[in-house]
């Protein structure tokens, strides 16, 4: 599976699928650590599409966060719907990851 | 209310997984679950299989995982079967969240959180995991 992805200012953007899970977590952790290594570590996430994240799909989002920081970045979430911030709350991933309502805040508050 | 056991059956296959997963949403949203709880059940149960596929399978393909799926008065009753290794003894005992910077250790425990009950017994050369979740 292919990302959308685009730079702007330096950082990346990524538009996730409707799901995050074991069937795509191997070839999804190896596209945005190839990501974050090509670009600055900068990453924002979009989840307008995303509606199921899996145990595979947390550790993934985990994995990418840990290499941006590595590098000195991070990794900041936009767009996430209901179902998904209940799964972030309940594995308390709301405490790493700074998320936001939409695209521009994201941008805003990485640059 | 009971009725009849619908069964899906899935190869252990992780890319068969997204498919199962709107298989089991369409169930649950029919059978009366909003949509945060369809979610959820649906997320145990597929973790229930990734486990299945991961550890007991090893990541093996050509193996067949099934989901038998009833509506037992006023829950949903699911039995997951396999004829993997078993799990090591007491894997569902496990309730605490890994913190939230690991990668890994949070299935068994969104199984737990996700469902009302969940219980596993080997039968014969079958492991079966059986989830329920009221209506």
């Amino acid at each position: 599976m292919q990302f959308e992805h685009e730079s702007r200012d330096g950082i990346d953007i990524v538009r996730l699928p409707e799901r995050l899970m074991m069937a795509d977590a191997a070839d999804t952790k190896a596209q945005l650590k190839a990501i974050l290594l090509k670009g600055k570590g900068r990453l924002i996430l979009d989840l307008t599409r995303t509606g199921f994240i899996d145990s595979s799909g947390c550790g993934t989002l985990v994995g990418s966060l840990q290499t941006a920081r590595k590098q000195g970045g991070d990794v900041y979430l936009f767009a996430m719907g209901n179902n998904v911030r209940a799964l972030f709350e309940l594995t308390k991933l709301h405490t790493v990851f700074r998320i936001f309502d939409d695209e521009e805040a994201a941008l805003r508050a990485m640059r | 209310m009971t009725t009849a056991t619908t069964v899906l059956t899935v190869e252990s296959d992780p890319t068969k997984l997204p498919d199962l997963q709107a298989r089991l949403d369409t169930l649950c949203r029919d059978a009366g679950l909003d949509d945060p709880a369809a979610c959820e059940f649906t997320t145990a149960i597929i973790e229930a299989v990734t486990n299945s596929i991961k550890h007991g399978y090893q990541g093996e393909p050509g193996h067949l995982i099934s989901v038998h799926w009833r509506r037992v008065h006023g829950s949903i009753d699911v039995k997951i079967r396999d004829r993997a290794r078993p799990p090591p003894a007491g894997f569902l005992d496990r309730t605490e969240m890994p913190p939230p910077d690991a990668v890994s250790g949070r299935g068994v425990v969104m199984i737990r959180t996700y469902t009302d009950a969940a219980s596993y017994a080997r039968v014969g050369d079958e492991n079966v995991l059986n989830l329920t979740r009221r209506l």
